[in-house]
């Protein structure tokens, strides 16, 4: 337990480092000096650079949450909101949007993001009935209706971008690889919303996540009230990716592989790592993201593509270095 | 009554009625024990007796507090339950860990961290012998050694009912001895009322005061220990169907069932009689 809160401190380093570091390295290094002395450096600082990488970490933060209280409530390290089709009915939402050329901004938020809301909530509803029919421990049904609800979603997809024109596709094709790019601060404070009731509702529940791996039986004859605090995850969890993918895409793999990172590293108990996989999460989307504008820069490419690119072969490597053990 | 107390209860799944009519109720510091073939509604009476299954038809009240009215948290304090212990979730965590979550009820905003919790647990590791465990990983245990964590995390609960469900099923005779012995050792030093299913009669008659058989869903007897063994060979049949036998072994009475058709197949089969005539089976009841 001791260990494990040192690991948090440097993780907490680590984050404040990266959150202060960041931001000046881009296209072009950003002196402190400029901040001060040059102003057009110092607009591209704070209304470009900031408040991306803040997004970033939000993000990689929140993500990285969701795949910990899905993977803990189903107790089956495969959940996450891609295996549980929520990030595929976001992006039919957010392409239906895009075909249709509705624009403009409705309820505060870009007709886009509203449209990968919807669709989020679409899927998560439409696999969370399909669980109440089924009877409790059978995560594996849960997730084998994610995959489906995730496959259809998928072929509807495909089908529109197929009857799309090549200038809506590809902006379809864009929307799907996930990215972080933001101007100034309103997506991020059209995120936050999300994010701060989630993240408060899952912290409340955090013990519940612990008895969970009980057993449901036991869980609850141990006084955890089971159904409710597994509602209230779930709906903190999924409330969480429609902010985020409404926001920024589907961005694949933190919420799959942070969890698992965090877990050889710090053991089962949720308490340590929920903070744990809130700041690796945070800080893996902010160095991804700064690769992803960097490294053929002025071509920055989407963040999606470097998270899977990264993360694979890491998360293959922490898996055979825990098997082997 | 003041107790666990279960009246006319009835419970389906799917219109398939698993139990019916079942009225039951144990005293404070009684020792139950549940006997009944497989589907006989024995696990589905435990589970509603401690609020994880909603009856359809009855009342089931805790101390003449209705269970529904009642928290999971409030029943936490009250009933400890043991489910069965194979193809269960392995929670990733050591023995002591485990054993300390049991403490949740007494906990406040899920912290459970004082000084009466952790000598809880020390006290429920070393009623149940399990203090050379507690730094092992959960997943590393034995089936036997699981099912007696499993034992000392409801022992650390401090409950003054404790609900096991076929404790000693799927062990070795070792196993079996430690288990009877540690809800033994519950049962009298914590006066706690013991309510056990188990499919071994004899651990049935021997560590029980009380005996509750169910056939399909229906109380078939309830009453004391002794009431039961004055027909104990001839209630069995009637439970299970099999012949039984008891066998007067020095200082206590074993029953078994034996089968109807003698083994004539296998490796064991007893040596034929000199004339072809099947081969004799000496029973408990000729020794």
């Amino acid at each position: 337990m001791k260990s494990g809160w040192t690991g948090i401190s440097i993780l907490f380093i680590l984050s404040i480092i990266s959150l202060a570091l960041l931001p000046f390295i881009g296209m072009e290094t950003i002196s402190v000096a400029q901040i001060f002395s040059d102003d057009l450096q110092r607009e591209i600082f704070l209304s470009i650079r900031l408040p991306r990488v803040l997004t970033a970490f939000t993000a990689g933060a929140s993500l990285a949450l969701c795949g910990l209280v899905f993977q803990g409530v189903l107790r089956n390290p495969l959940a996450d909101p891609f295996t549980l089709g929520i990030a595929s009915g976001a992006s039919f939402g957010a392409a239906i949007t895009i075909l249709t050329g509705a624009a403009g901004v409705a309820f505060g938020l870009p007709v886009t993001a509203l449209g990968a809301l919807c669709g989020a909530a679409l899927s998560f509803m439409l696999v969370m009935a399909f669980s109440a029919r089924v009877r409790s421990g059978s995560s594996n049904s849960i997730l084998l209706a994610g995959i489906a609800v995730s496959f259809f979603f998928s072929s509807l997809l495909m089908f529109s971008q197929y009857v799309s024109s090549m200038r809506e596709s590809f902006r379809i094709v864009r929307w799907l690889m996930g990215g972080v790019e933001v101007f100034g601060y309103g997506q991020l404070l059209t995120m936050l919303p999300f994010v701060v009731i989630g993240v408060a509702l899952i912290i409340a529940n955090v013990t519940a996540l612990d008895h969970f791996l009980t057993g449901e039986d036991i869980a609850q004859t141990r006084g955890v009230r089971v159904r409710l605090s597994r509602s209230l995850l779930l709906a903190a969890a999924s409330v969480m990716v429609g902010g985020i993918v409404s926001v920024c895409g589907p961005i694949g793999f933190v919420g799959l592989m942070i969890p698992h990172f965090c877990r050889s590293a710090f053991g089962a108990g949720h308490k340590i790592l929920l903070p744990a996989c809130l700041l690796a999460g945070g800080i893996f989307l902010t160095l991804c993201d700064t690769f992803a504008r960097t490294v053929i820069a002025p071509t920055e490419i989407p963040v999606g593509v470097i998270t899977a690119l990264l993360g694979g072969p890491f998360l293959i490597w922490v898996l055979s270095r825990q098997e082997g053990r | 009554m003041t107790g666990l107390d279960a009246k006319n209860l009835s419970f389906s799944y799917n219109d398939k009625p698993v139990i019916s009519g079942v009225s039951f109720a144990a005293a404070a510091g009684e020792t139950w024990a549940v006997i009944g073939r497989n589907g006989a509604g024995k696990s589905t009476l435990l589970k509603c007796l401690c609020g994880l299954l909603r009856y359809n038809q009855g009342t089931v009240s805790i101390n003449n507090t209705p269970i529904n009215k009642l928290t999971p948290r409030e029943i936490a304090l009250q009933i400890a339950y043991v489910p069965q212990g194979a193809n269960r979730p392995v929670p990733p965590f050591t023995v002591r860990e485990y054993v300390l979550m049991a403490r949740y009820p007494y906990s406040k905003m899920g912290a459970i961290s004082t000084r009466k919790d952790k000598d809880a647990a020390d006290e429920a590791l070393e009623l149940t012998d399990t203090v050379h465990l507690a730094g092992r990983m959960m997943n590393t245990l034995s089936g036997g050694e699981f099912q007696t964590v499993l034992i000392a995390g409801a022992a650390a609960q401090e409950t003054p009912f404790l609900l096991l469900d076929e404790p000693t099923t799927h062990l070795d005779p070792r196993h079996q001895e430690d288990i009877r012995r540690m809800t033994a050792r519950v049962h009298e030093r914590r006066g706690a009322a013991v309510i056990t299913i188990t499919h071994d009669v004899n651990f049935a008659l021997s560590t029980h005061n009380n005996i509750l058989a169910l056939i399909d869903g229906r109380v078939f007897f309830r009453g004391t220990r002794d009431e039961f063994c004055a027909g104990a060979v001839s209630n069995l049949e009637k439970i299970f169907s099999v012949d039984f036998r008891a066998v007067d072994c020095p200082g206590q009475t074993t029953i078994f069932a034996v089968n109807h058709e003698p083994c004539t197949g296998g490796r064991h089969r007893p040596p034929a009689a000199p004339d072809g005539a099947p081969p004799k089976i000496t029973t408990g009841a000729s020794l």
